[in-house]
């Protein structure tokens, strides 16, 4: 009861909190608006209009399928997609519906022929395995358990002719993760941090169930709003979705969702969807959890958005790397089991010491675990207080001393030497620095992350494709010639005679009339020219648009290996650079409007001061522009270190044109100037984001606001975007930094104009960042004036 | 010197913060003295221009040239001096290294460069950690000053620089009676060229050094006198009353007690607030500060 009546405490006070309520506003419009977008931009997206007249074609199949099939083959055969006998008004003509149905009516065959591939390769690996013995490892015991469920739903599940589509979309949006996360970063820190920041938890630690009951309300609190929160977004997207499509039925089988077709459980749409919710909520609980013990350890509200941020940057990261390497272990990233289509759509099972356990019973247990140790890091470091006052003998007490041991190694260390009497400055700028101080430490801290994450990143991955690839471009490296041509039809001819001789060489091999060796050099010369064929087939694609271009432009294009390029100028959003850029730029002014105690903030000594306005509001600007750009040239620097130690670079004198990838691209480009290009381009783009958040930082000046406003308008577009919501392209900030995504987005928007989008997107990026600080130094030099 | 202020009215939503506020300052103490909620912090920050007025304006008037402060603005400040009622500093910055950065902000020792500059600054601030008592803590970071060491230097941070105008709220509040008297007293030494503005409840940390003042009731001035005048008010209004203690409750119910002197055998001594002689066994008293403020704003009691 008494517990209840706390944990209803809890929930009061966030909700009484007014940026709560209008971040949960924002992030779920947020939510709404994407969803929608990608609803939209759907393939084959059915709205219910459209809906009720696929059903009469359906209903046409049911009645008489032969009719059915003969009629669109007919419609097919003449291609005739006018006529309109189903749909009155003529909107939807025959073709439309009969293709759009016939995809449902053949669902459940469709669905039989994969489920019998499914089960025929995997009979043939369980054979193989059982052939060479190898029936106690995990890959055998997984080939049992596909085909248990497999042959389980092959013989049990029917897909009844369902328009399906709008559930597809459903299940295969991916957003929410993004967005609720943020939200629970703010209601976490909210809860956990709020009375610490307000001064009331000196009153709250010295009442009889002010401490651990409290935590362990607290905590209470957070698994209720992650689970509202979830519940929330979950009816945000449904409404996205069904407003625009059309609503099917739940109740058929989820194998009849097209994205869902290997869903290893007899369960209805509306049970997956049930399950998939509770696996949603199941992962927000476990990510609030997990920045509530950050929170706790940290007691910080900077450190601990910072490291809830890194949380979600964690999961995101995981969810890049390759299954290979990692195997199933990915799918527990929290990113991804809130993504359908990737983790639960197949069957899945993590490797628990040789056995095969499904991974939904493995997510289980380990969020489980995560929940009880967040708890109990919550419940044991939630009130800080000096081990060694109390007589303790327990492991707070040794994890106390510890602390105090190293603290006092650390200062013997680096500040060991007597402490030098201030010398006294007079410049607002060295006050400034001195008070970013941890600024040079996030910095170094990032950097060594970064240099990992670069050298990761520019490890050259030597495919047997890129190889044979930049064997045959060595040889016609340069402007492009119809020798060269001539030189791809000959290896190509050379490949494909090799390629056509295997059978009788097979045949010669089996009479005996070949011996081994002479059977295994044909067939490496074999593996060779049919990995080379597909290399020569892309050079001739190359030569050919070679060619174009200079019939029809006078370009003179060349052959280069392009692919480390590509690479390099592909290595996107660097997002430790938007991290140390962001905070810096939006912790600049936060901190002076922040209570430093339960008392009060600096602001307003500040402000009353000759130099506290303006004059200190050019001085943080200048700081948060030059560690910006001190940032961005070490971080580029880093990458630069890397591809240039372990690639090679072209003849930058090459026309950018030569790439088809940039094949819009000015005819003036070589690589050269391009790279310089783009390389101001991100320069004057990171500073732009870094005066933004600047900007944002004085204009709302209270922490939750502004770090969250700064992370959803920079992280929320580019996420959707890499989604595949293109449109969202056109208002992911990070562009500003990410300029060959930039360039690829401004090609593809005009051919006519290709720079068009980009001069358009940075001018106006540039003059809200300039508008905005104006707004912001405005609003500083006026003081209290509306 | 001068400070006009010309009916500032403030108002936050439906609750009107400050109705129509005029008052002319020049050089000296004035005490803004007045109950939790009276206005007393919304004017001070809207001199201090940390908060806009909903009307009026506040001139700054000297050798005979009149501005507002708004459009002095940078100007101005170099001539201010604020003491918030709840001040946050920056932990980490040690207590001489926060007084440079406000010298700093403040732009002490303009038109002095170099060795010179440095010097200068560091003797005032030395001075003013010295007349604060917190000198020997000079080195010591903030975060590990005692509640009333930092109220102390924020009062430091307020006067550096030799401020023209000097704006207090609640100046000591967390202090202890002997740090109260010392900051009164060091208040009343510099004001002498000072148009020095104090906001407080604490009728005993103005009584004997405010030039005038100023009363506030529910934002509007109730009065705005020399204490002197404001004490001949109180003429025939204050008593002392001897009773037992049995009889104290009844005495309450029916006139405003400011003060119960209890003595041995049962017996108590009341100080009374009526306009007239309460009872017969009623004696006049000298009226106190103190009195005036229970007589405007104790109603209630």
């Amino acid at each position: 009861m008494k517990y209840a009546k706390l944990l209803f405490y809890e929930l009061k006070k966030l909700f009484s909190v007014k940026y709560v309520k209008i971040m949960l506003l924002v992030f779920v419009a947020g939510n709404l608006v994407f969803c929608s977008l990608e609803t939209n931009v759907a393939i084959n997206h059915v709205t219910p209009d459209k809906a009720k007249y696929i059903e009469l074609a359906i209903e046409k199949y049911k009645q008489d399928p032969d009719a059915f099939l003969e009629y669109r083959e007919s419609l097919i055969d003449i291609n005739d997609q006018t006529t309109a006998t189903i749909c009155p008004t003529g909107e939807y003509s025959d073709w439309t519906l009969y293709n759009s149905a016939y995809e449902y009516c053949m669902a459940n065959e469709e669905y039989h022929d994969t489920l019998g591939s499914v089960i025929g390769t995997t009979e043939s690996i369980k054979s193989n395995y059982e052939y060479t013995g190898e029936t106690d490892s995990y890959l055998y015991r997984y080939q049992l358990d596909v085909l248990k469920h497999y042959q389980h739903l092959d013989a049990n599940v029917t897909i009844e002719p369902t328009i399906t589509r709008s559930w597809n979309t459903y299940f295969k949006y991916n957003g929410e993760f993004l967005f609720f996360a943020l939200f629970l970063i703010v209601c976490t820190i909210a809860v956990m941090l709020g009375d610490r920041q307000n001064g009331f938890y000196a009153i709250e630690s010295t009442c009889k169930n002010g401490r651990r009951i409290t935590f362990a309300a607290k905590f209470g609190a957070l698994m209720a709003v992650s689970t509202l929160t979830v519940l929330i977004f979950t009816a945000s997207s449904l409404v996205a979705v069904f407003s625009i499509s059309y609503f099917a039925s739940p109740i058929a089988p989820v194998q009849s969702v097209e994205a869902l077709r290997l869903v290893p459980y007899e369960i209805s749409i509306l049970g997956f969807f049930a399950v998939f919710t509770g696996v949603k909520i199941m992962s927000a609980c476990v990510f609030s959890a997990v920045v509530g013990a950050f929170c706790v350890l940290v007691k910080h509200y900077a450190f601990a958005f910072a490291l809830g941020a890194g949380f979600i940057g964690l999961n995101y990261y995981v969810t890049t790397l390759d299954v290979l390497q990692v195997k199933q272990w990915k799918y527990l990233s929290l990113w991804l089991t809130c993504d359908a289509e990737e983790t639960l759509s197949r069957f899945r099972s993590v490797d628990v010491f040789g056995a095969s356990v499904d991974i939904l019973a493995v997510f289980a247990v380990a969020s489980v675990a995560i929940l009880a140790l967040s708890l109990a890091v919550c419940l044991a470091f939630h009130h800080s207080r000096n081990a060694r006052s109390e007589k303790r003998e327990d492991i707070f007490a040794l994890i106390g001393k510890i602390k105090n041991g190293l603290a006092e190694l650390f200062a013997k260390i680096s500040l060991g030497k007597k402490k030098k009497p201030f010398k006294g400055k007079t410049s607002v700028t060295a006050f400034e620095l001195a008070k970013n101080k941890f600024v040079l430490i996030s910095l170094a801290i990032l950097l060594i992350i970064k240099i990992f994450a670069s050298a990761d990143y520019f490890m050259p991955v030597e495919r047997t494709y890129d190889r044979l690839y930049k064997k045959y471009v060595s040889e016609i490296e340069g402007v492009y010639s119809d020798e060269k041509l001539k030189y791809i039809d000959t290896q190509y001819y050379k490949c494909e005679s090799t390629m056509q001789k295997k059978n009788s060489m097979e045949n010669k091999y089996y009479l005996g009339e070949l011996t081994d060796e002479e059977f295994e050099d044909f067939m490496r010369e074999y593996n060779t020219a049919s990995a080379s064929i597909k290399v020569l087939s892309d050079l001739k694609t190359q030569a050919r648009y070679l060619q174009r271009i200079y019939k029809f432009s006078g370009i003179e294009g060349a052959f280069f290996y392009e692919a480390d390029v590509l690479h390099y100028a592909g290595k996107g959003v660097d997002f430790l650079l938007l991290l140390f850029v962001g905070i810096l730029g939006c912790n600049a002014y936060v901190k002076e409007y922040g209570k430093t105690s339960s008392r009060g903030s600096i602001s307003q000594i500040l402000k009353s001061t000759k130099k506290g306005r303006t004059y200190t509001f050019a001085r943080k600007l200048g700081i948060v522009l030059a560690f910006s750009a001190l940032a961005w040239i070490l971080f580029e620097a880093v990458d630069l270190v890397f591809f240039l130690g372990r690639y090679e670079l072209p003849p930058l004198s090459f026309r950018l044109v030569s790439s088809q990838s940039y094949k819009n691209a000015p005819e003036v480009f070589t690589l050269a100037n391009y790279f310089a290009f783009k390389t101001v381009l991100s320069f004057f783009g990171t500073l732009a984001m870094a005066a933004l958040c600047f900007a944002i930082s004085q204009l709302l000046r209270d922490f939750t606001l502004v770090f969250t406003t700064a992370a959803a308008c920079i992280v929320i577009p580019n996420v959707i975007y890499s989604a595949g919501a293109t449109v969202c392209g056109y208002f992911d900030i990070t562009m500003l930094y990410n300029t060959d995504e930039l360039f690829g987005l401004s090609l593809g928007a005009s051919a006519e104009r290709p720079m068009m989008w980009l001069i358009i997107f940075f001018t106006f990026a540039l003059t809200l960042a300039l508008v905005l600080c104006a707004a912001a130094a405005r609003q500083i030099k006026k003081g209290g004036r509306v | 010197m001068k400070l006009k202020i010309n009916g500032i009215s403030k108002s936050y939503g439906r609750n009107k913060a400050l109705i129509d506020f005029s008052a002319e300052l020049e050089p000296g103490i004035y005490a803004l003295l007045g109950p939790n909620g009276s206005g007393k912090s919304t004017l001070m920050n809207i001199l201090t221009d940390n908060l806009s007025a909903d009307s009026g304006e506040i001139l700054f008037e000297e050798n005979g040239k009149t501005e507002n402060i708004l459009s002095m603005g940078a100007r101005f400040r170099s001539r201010l001096g604020f003491m918030p009622q709840y001040p946050g500093m920056y932990p980490n910055f040690s207590t001489e290294e926060f007084l440079w950065y406000i010298a700093t902000l403040k732009d002490m020792g303009a038109g002095i460069y170099g060795k010179e500059k440095k010097a200068y600054i560091k003797s005032e601030i030395e001075k003013v950690l010295s007349e604060v008592e917190l000198l020997d803590v000079a080195e010591r970071k903030i975060g590990a000053l005692s509640g009333g060491m930092k109220q102390r230097l924020c009062l430091a941070q307020a006067v550096l620089g030799n401020p023209s105008v000097l704006i207090l709220d609640e100046p000591t509040a967390g202090l202890d009676p002997k740090q109260r008297i010392a900051v009164r007293n060091f208040i009343s030494r510099i004001a002498f060229d000072k148009i020095v503005i104090i906001a407080t409840h604490v009728v005993s940390d103005i009584e004997y050094i405010a030039k005038s003042v100023i009363m506030l009731k529910k934002g509007v001035i109730c009065d705005n006198a020399p204490v002197g005048d404001l004490l001949a008010k109180m003429q025939g209004k204050v008593w002392l009353l001897p009773c037992k203690e049995n009889e104290v409750d009844f005495v309450r119910e029916r006139f405003r007690v400011v003060n119960i002197l209890k003595s041995e055998g049962g017996k108590a001594v009341l100080r009374i607030i009526s306009d007239t002689k309460p009872f017969s066994e009623a004696k006049e008293a000298t009226p106190a500060l103190e009195d005036y403020y229970i007589y405007v704003f104790g109603e209630n009691m």
